[in-house]
């Protein structure tokens, strides 16, 4: 009998078919893989309590300015360094008010927009650069991936802080700069891993299935290679989103951070700086809050991690 | 083995090429330095002539090559704001800056790992949840958030320990923790999850069926072979530990050469900025070929690659 190689046959014709008519072969596992991870990931009320936090963090930045209690950017020097009325029972500013005598409470809400625009957006940056450096090495090969891997190497030496200290100090601090400063100084960690991915998928049968129909490189970097990175990718993008916060309030602390009236929690943190010991709470609060941005967002990536790969590196 | 150090030694070099072309390009393209130094009153006569002066009327490439015949030689010019070689002013904040980032690193490494190995063996219990709740709050602070807490508490409300400045012991204290704390939190996370990995490996059970105890299962059959990859993340944080150490040093006003590159930022001292970001890149990538190494010397299994 020679019918089952027949089949076998026919189902291989069959995959290469599929393939040719960019059926989701290689994504089909992906997306129910991606429903069983998410179903995981909302098991946890762990990941619960961070999405909150960062969903309190979103609300607080599409708040309109007008809606806040006192505008936040209006200087009043009489009123300078209220404490909390929270504590104090006295005055009408319940998170107290800072050196120039703007309230405290409505500055830490509209700070947030700008801290999540400016992480966001460098994010965003890093991410469409870094995948797009690391999927041309690992796909391409040949010269092109000795000089990226050997970009990725130098950028992983450079000290982040200290090159965007280098380039904001000559460039000028402003929001723009700030955004491409950090979104051109983390695509290394993506490209690395995107890198080692794309070198070992494109030895897979269903990219080459994919050559064999005659599909563009692009195609099958971005049709069959990026659908099976995209959950690393998710999940470093978090990591990103937390650590450029970071190094965003190191920077503003510097005075190298976004200019008025652009304000984040960085730059609110060193703005109370000297007067610490008066007045705490010009500090404390955007401090407490971007300690908990943070942490929430560090958090939902373990959760996504540890959802999508139970396996992976922890 | 020996040609793998080698090649490892050769990479290094197109490395250090690409970083001093990235100092070099970073500071020319993105300003004038003739307008940065000379302010925006300057006139056209006297930019001309400090151009001249400093070769910056030549074209692009020939000015590069003349900073890497410097490189070469020594040569990185002279600070603008102290009128001395730059390479002098970097060195004798250098030991600071090692002092500092050393006691940060041996911090991090004494905490962090028995810390890990404790939380890996309590895993799931309520001390190991403690612990990785700390590791992520040592994760989410900002570095000189945390720096000022301490100070608030330590040296304002308690008045134990020095706010800022370098001296004796005391003064190290607080930089260092500050300094430490998410290299505590990452190498932690990094034991916890490194020994459980192990843990599960035949070879251990092999040695727990033998009938050794657990505790030399653990130091002699699972620490060593968690340890290993170790070097290679504290290797990476290199960079992250000069950052932070810029930071730091400005927070507790310590004299090491992160506060002497904000200083000479906001002084528009550039030869010094360049120099500081050459020197510092090029030390992290000294210490990751040791570590590469080392990693060698330590794990005859890498040699097969």
């Amino acid at each position: 009998m020679c019918w089952p190689i027949r089949v076998y046959e026919l189902t291989k014709t069959m995959a290469t078919y599929r393939a040719s008519l960019s059926l989701p072969t290689a994504a089909e596992p992906t997306q129910s893989h991606t429903r069983r991870s998410l179903r995981a990931f909302f098991r946890s009320w762990v990941n619960w309590i961070a999405l909150l936090i960062i969903v309190i963090g979103f609300l607080m930045a599409i708040t309109p300015k007008e809606w806040l209690p006192h505008d936040p950017t209006a200087v009043n020097p009489a009123l300078r360094l209220q404490p909390p009325s929270l504590f104090s029972g006295e005055g009408d500013f319940l998170l107290g008010t800072d050196t120039l005598g703007r309230d405290i409470l409505s500055r830490s809400i509209y700070a947030a927009r700008w801290t999540y625009l400016v992480s966001v957006s460098a994010v965003v940056i890093s991410t469409v650069l870094g995948t797009m450096a690391g999927l041309s090495a690992g796909y391409f090969r040949g010269w092109l991936d000795t000089i990226i891997a050997r970009l990725i190497d130098m950028q992983l030496a450079f000290p982040i802080v200290l090159l965007s200290i280098a380039v904001l100090a000559v460039s000028g601090p402003s929001l723009l700069n700030m955004i491409l400063v950090l979104g051109l100084v983390d695509w290394a960690r993506y490209a690395r891993v995107v890198r080692g991915s794309a070198l070992s998928l494109r030895e897979e049968d269903f990219v080459d299935a994919a050559r064999a129909t005659g599909a563009t490189s692009w195609r099958i970097m971005m049709r069959h290679i990026l659908p099976n990175i995209l959950s690393s990718i998710v999940v470093l993008t978090t990591f990103s989103t937390a650590r450029l916060m970071l190094t965003e309030s190191a920077l503003s602390f510097l005075g190298l951070g976004v200019t008025p009236p652009a304000t984040t929690w960085g730059s609110m943190i060193g703005g109370g700086r000297d007067y610490i010991l008066q007045a705490w709470w010009i500090s404390a609060i955007p401090g407490t809050l971007i300690t908990l941005t943070v942490l929430a967002i560090n958090l939902a990536g373990d959760g996504l991690r540890d959802a999508f790969d139970p396996r992976g590196e922890r | 083995m020996g040609s793998y150090i080698l090649r490892r030694i050769i990479q290094v070099i197109p490395t250090f090429i690409g970083i001093t072309l990235i100092t070099f390009l970073v500071l020319r393209l993105t300003g004038d330095p003739a307008a940065m130094v000379l302010g925006e009153m300057a006139t056209e006569d006297a930019l001309q002539e400090y151009r001249a002066r400093f070769g910056l009327d030549a074209p692009l490439h020939i000015q590069y090559l003349r900073y890497m015949q410097g490189v070469v030689t020594g040569d990185f010019g002279t600070s603008l704001r102290y009128n001395e070689p730059v390479v002098k002013l970097l060195l004798e904040r250098l030991p600071a800056t090692l002092q500092l980032g050393g006691s940060a690193l041996l911090f991090a490494i004494a905490l962090g790992i028995p810390v890990g190995i404790f939380s890996a063996l309590t895993q799931n219990r309520s001390l190991d949840f403690s612990v990785r709740a700390l590791v992520l709050l040592g994760q989410a602070i900002p570095g000189f958030y945390l720096g000022i807490l301490l100070i608030m508490l330590f040296s304002v409300q308690l008045g134990w320990l020095p706010t800022g400045g370098r001296g004796n012991l005391s003064h190290l204290i607080l930089p260092t923790i500050t300094l430490g704390t998410a290299l505590v939190a990452l190498i932690v996370r990094f034991t916890r999850s490194a020994i459980l990995d192990v843990m599960r490996n035949d070879y251990i059970r092999t040695a727990r069926a033998k009938g050794l105890r657990a505790q030399t299962v653990l130091f002699r059959h699972a620490l060593r072979n968690a340890m290993i990859p170790l070097l290679t993340i504290i290797g990476l944080q290199m960079a992250v530990v000069f950052s932070g150490a810029i930071v730091t040093e400005t927070v507790f006003s310590w004299p090491g050469m992160g506060r002497l590159i904000i200083q000479s930022i906001y002084a528009r001292d550039f030869p010094l900025v360049q120099t500081a970001v050459l020197f510092v890149a090029t030390t992290v990538i000294l210490i990751n070929l040791a570590i590469d190494i080392l990693y060698v010397l330590a794990d005859p299994r890498v040699r097969a690659d």
